[in-house]
């Protein structure tokens, strides 16, 4: 008979019995000795001694972790809880003079993927479409829905970047596109793309991508200024961007509590031109009109107003759209206006001419004699085209554009003279007018000049000037005598139109007397009256200005059928208002200055005139002027064209 | 001095009553303070940050009142359940397998409407009872490899730990098989055997990993452990989480309320399976050792009362109840610390979820009882009722030495799988 119990003490009946019996446990044992005899309360001991030991275990890891690890853990927690963050400013914009907006930002936004998204369970019950159920379904659905939105983008390097880790393993998360449109944008977003992140942001848009585009110039894809003004400016227009210190949680948000810092973000500033935006079309319109007609390599006006130096207009052709800049090659989106020095020519006679009356060498009556040309040292000197002006005074050399009599005053007013006057003129130094890139132009010191060369500066050549620096001379004349700097900005603002602070007035430099300014101006109108100049004659107003058909100077030798066709004017004559240069370079056909760039000068002081309500000064061929044969409309700018 | 049933039952074990009532009030607070930042955020809850303590609270009450009467009922009366629901919940495990509703992937849930529940925390406790229930009665089957212990083990992973690993619930599979062997080693089984079992069962366990190689989901979960980066957005994103918590919580921790981790986006287990890391991470080493010590408390009582109780059946359910809650409470806390591969077990008392919190509250309410009636006389409770009949019926003290102290000069192997016969036999 057999009960079946190891465990003595457990198996008990109502005796004492049961407790002896432990001491008799080995009787069986002796029948069976195979077999151990174990008491269970040991075995329970045990039991618990290797459950503590496991708590121990776990205790020691924790140390581990928590203690020695704790700064490591730390620092990656910090890493993934992005201390700083920035918050954009507002960029400023820029205006015209009269406060129409030139270049804007637009609301628009950047693609972003982050593939952790794809591995993120749904929350329970919220099953998405079964396509989307494994991270890689999820992965071919986001990039056939990116490519399929956003054609342009190369999904293989796209799916290359993919891989990226941080230290904790985490993927990175990559920029699809920086900027897209917020119609692109839209549609992405209503595409509920997995991982794919629409995140606002704006994008620089000039109003009209064709108006003044080497002015204004272009940022990067960040807004940060790269040519042109948005360059220029890009301290006053960027503001200060805002600064968040907190920990952000995993949805990107700071965690309430724990912002340490939170510096405001600083709009930039509004920056109004001195520029005319209808003025400017008008003149980007005749200026185009007369490069593609003359087949010219490139072209350039500018429009200043002589009272103020404000450049109220300025084109270059070839030109290029702000907002489309990648589709023209780097060359288009120079501003040769500042940036390429050329040899003037005639134009620059007018310097000469100035500085012997104001130095009392000539008066309006001093007469000269031309033959056609003039030995100096073992070269000689000659007027264009062989002419021989034989007797002239003064109002002829300047009508006529006559090499030897300027060549004459240069020599009366000697080397030193004669720069010192082309540096009060504005030459061979920057106008700082705030334009980027700005040459200053190549003007030798007297010094190093030859007697050939003081002859040549006196009628426009050894020496190259930027447009810009000649029409700023020009304005001199019309300024009654007074250089000014030209200037583009005309004051700042804060975004919300408060706090107007207009630029600081450019230092006033007398460089001749109000007196040689007039006689100067008379001359310039025989020019335009009966001279080279006839074309530029605008209807209803008298005007004054040089031609200039200068060579083309490459590699230390004039090129020849290759020159720079100009004409510099002011109108009204007796007052003017404005201050117009023109050029063309490399016409093909006709390469004169008075009859390639004055119908351009002619076409635009008439635009200009009107527009400022200028009275006539003298009669009109059709009655009243053309101002009434014009629709009202046109003078609006036509920001299409 | 022994007692018998008839007799009155002593007060519970306060020790093991108060130790229970901190871990689960300690519990429904770290409920509230690792959910409400989730909870105020996420849609099904509406927005409201009591979301989830407000359900914890309800089923800590729930639990509580399954406690207070499991402690009042004589837990010999389980002997007889045994059995019956064993075979319960088989069927409920099957019926799971068949129709089960999945949560994440896996077939867990069984249920009407609101009323759902997951068998498999309740096989836990029905599988102790169970192999209480037998090891106590047959004694000697735990000394035999091939006729005893195989075979009962055998059935238990058949039967219990296949579909719960099925479903897939490899968690609650590890808890019930590692329980098992703790009882089956307490009730007098060779360690070596154990040992062996263990490394069977983990060679398994590495072979099925990689049944679909090293790229598997199985094989990821099992290694990532090891470095967590390597699988970031997977297996490895929990691990990683978890060690920034309890390595950002240092020796005080970041302070009660400050955790990060636990806000959206970071932890996402936080009020579940992984509420230790946040524990971690706000109240540093101090905490998560003191949540160590609690249950080690809680299992040095535990199997106190079991080591006391002079009845083999409630010894081994006490040992088994005590046993099963440590498992899971170390394999949690193993898998938190990136000491065990991951799997999904919740801690004990602290993680959110009454499909586990209710059927361990039962299990301590059964331990209290037994903790009642450390004497109790196991002439009822043996079950094996023509066995009973006869020792009743008898009453012969002469008789009750070999009966009691010895299995007698016979052949085990004989004994174990004849014993019927051989107890039929009149002596």
């Amino acid at each position: 008979m057999s009960v079946e119990t190891t465990h003595s003490r457990y198996s008990s009946n109502r005796s004492a019995a049961a407790t002896a019996s432990a001491g008799t446990r080995r009787v069986g044992a002796a029948q069976a000795p195979d077999v151990a005899t174990v008491r269970l309360p040991q075995r329970i001991f045990s039991v618990f001694l290797l459950v503590l030991l496991g708590y121990v275990a776990l205790a020691g890891r924790l140390a581990y972790l928590q203690v020695v690890q704790h700064a490591q853990y730390r620092a990656v927690a910090e890493d993934l809880r992005e201390r700083t963050r920035l918050i954009p400013a507002r960029r400023g914009v820029l205006l015209d003079r009269s406060g129409a907006l030139l270049v804007r930002n637009e609301q628009a936004a950047s693609i972003v993927l982050d593939p952790n998204q794809w591995y993120v369970t749904t929350v329970k019950g919220a099953k998405t479409a079964p396509l989307l159920d494994t991270p890689e379904m999820r992965r071919e659905a986001a990039l056939k829905g990116l490519a399929e939105h956003l054609p342009g983008v190369d999904m293989a390097a796209l799916a290359r970047k993919l891989g990226g880790k941080t230290a904790t393993g985490k993927l990175r998360t990559i920029d699809v596109r920086r900027v897209v449109d917020q119609a692109t944008a839209d549609r992405i977003a209503a595409a509920n793309l997995p991982g794919v992140g629409v995140l606002p942001t704006t994008r620089r848009v000039a109003m009209n991508g064709g108006l003044a585009a080497h002015l204004i110039g272009y940022t990067d894809i960040d807004g940060k200024g790269l040519e042109g003004l948005e360059r220029e400016l890009e301290t006053t227009l960027r503001g200060k961007p805002g600064l968040l210190e907190a920990e952000f949680d995993g949805g990107r948000r700071p965690i309430p509590g724990t912002i340490r810092r939170e510096v405001p973000e600083q709009p930039g500033r509004d920056v109004l031109l001195t520029l005319d935006a209808t003025l400017q079309h008008d003149v980007q319109t005749a200026l185009r009109k007369a490069y593609v007609e003359s087949r010219a390599d490139a072209a350039t006006a500018i429009v200043l107003d002589p009272k103020t130096g404000d450049i109220l207009a300025l084109a270059n052709y070839p030109t290029f759209d702000v907002n489309k800049r990648n589709e023209f090659p780097a060359s288009f989106r120079a501003n040769r206006a500042v940036t390429s020095p050329y040899e003037p020519g005639s134009t620059l006679k007018v310097v000469t001419v100035a500085a012997a009356l104001e130095e009392g060498k000539v008066t309006p009556s001093s007469m000269f004699f031309c033959g056609g040309s003039q030995k100096i040292g073992r070269r000689s000197i000659r007027c264009a085209h062989g002419a021989k002006h034989g007797s002239e005074n003064l109002t002829d050399v300047i009508r006529d554009s006559c090499n030897i009599a300027s060549a004459g005053m240069g020599r009366l007013l000697g080397k030193e003279t004669l720069w010192e006057y082309e540096r009060r003129f504005g030459f061979g130094e920057r106008t700082e007018c705030g334009l980027p890139g700005e040459s200053r132009g190549l003007l030798a010191k007297p010094e190093r000049w030859s007697d050939m060369q003081l002859a040549n500066v006196a009628f426009g050549q050894g020496i190259s000037v930027t447009p810009l620096q000649l029409a700023a001379a020009y304005a001199v004349v019309a300024n009654d005598g007074v250089y000014l700097r030209p200037r583009i900005v005309w004051g700042t603002r804060n975004a919300d139109g408060s706090d107007l602070r207009p630029s600081q007035p450019s230092e006033a430099r007398r460089v001749v007397s109000p007196e040689v300014a007039r006689q100067m101006r008379q001359m310039l109108q025989t020019v335009v009256d009966s001279g080279t100049g006839k074309a530029a004659a605008p209807d209803g107003y008298t005007a004054g200005g040089k031609t200039g058909t200068a060579q083309v100077a490459e590699n230390g030798s004039y090129r020849s059928g290759k020159y720079v066709a100009s004409f510099i004017g002011m109108a009204p004559a007796r007052d003017p208002r404005f201050v117009i240069l023109v050029s063309v370079t490399a016409p093909k056909g006709s390469y004169y200055g008075g009859t390639v760039a004055g119908p351009v000068f002619r076409e635009i002081v008439e635009k200009a005139l009107i527009a400022r309500r200028t009275p006539h000064d003298r009669p009109s061929s059709s009655g009243s002027g053309k101002a009434k044969t014009r629709k009202p409309g046109k003078l609006k700018p036509d920001w299409d064209a | 001095m022994t007692r018998t049933s008839e007799e009155q039952p002593l007060a519970p074990d306060w020790w093991l009553f108060i130790i229970t009532l901190l871990l689960l009030g300690g519990g429904v607070v770290m409920v509230f303070n690792a959910s409400y930042a989730l909870a105020a955020e996420v849609k099904y809850t509406g927005g409201d940050p009591a979301y989830f303590v407000k359900r914890q609270a309800l089923w800590a009450v729930i639990g509580l009142i399954g406690m207070f009467a499991a402690m009042r009922i004589s837990y010999w009366k389980l002997a007889k359940l045994a059995v019956p629901l064993l075979l319960v919940t088989i069927a409920l495990l099957a019926g799971v397998l068949v129709m089960g509703h999945g949560a994440q992937g896996a077939q867990r849930w069984i249920g009407y409407g609101p009323i759902k529940i997951q068998p498999s925390e309740f096989a836990k406790l029905a599988v102790v009872i169970y192999l209480a229930r037998v090891l106590s009665a047959r004694p000697l089957l735990v000394q035999n490899l091939w006729r005893g212990v195989v075979p009962l083990l055998g059935v238990v992973i058949l039967f219990v730990i296949l579909p719960v690993e099925l479903q897939p619930d490899l968690g609650t599979a590890v808890t019930l098989l590692l329980t098992v062997l703790l009882v089956f080693y307490a009730a007098g089984a060779k360690a070596r055997w154990m040992i062996g079992f263990l490394t069977v069962f983990a060679l398994a366990g590495v072979g099925l990993a990689l049944r679909h190689g090293t790229d598997g989901y199985r094989w990821k979960r099992m290694t990532t452990f090891v470095n967590p980066a390597a699988d970031y957005n997977g297996a490895g994103y929990q691990i990683t989480h978890s060690r920034i918590a309890l390595g950002t919580g240092g020796l005080l921790g970041v302070g009660f309320g400050q955790s990060r981790e636990k806000l959206k986006g970071n932890l996402p287990a936080q009020r579940t399976d992984f509420i230790f890391a946040i524990v971690g991470e706000e109240m540093g080493l101090v905490g998560t050792c003191g949540v160590l010590f609690m249950f080690s408390l809680l299992a040095a009582r535990g199997f106190y009362v079991a080591r006391r109780t002079r009845n083999a059946f409630g010894a081994l359910l006490a040992t088994g109840i005590t046993g099963m809650i440590s498992v899971q409470a170390l394999i949690n806390i193993g898998v938190v610390t990136a000491s065990l591969p991951a799997t999904g077990v919740p801690l004990p008392f602290l993680s959110y979820g009454g499909s586990s919190l209710v059927p361990t509250l039962v299990a301590i309410g059964i331990l209290l009882n037994i903790s009642r009636n450390p004497s109790y006389e196991e002439t009822v409770a043996r079950g094996h009722r023509r066995n009973t009949r006869r020792l009743l019926r008898t009453r012969k003290p002469s008789r009750l030495p070999a009966a009691s102290a010895a299995y007698g000069g016979e052949d085990i192997a004989r004994s174990a799988s004849s014993g019927r016969r051989r107890d039929s036999q009149p002596s």
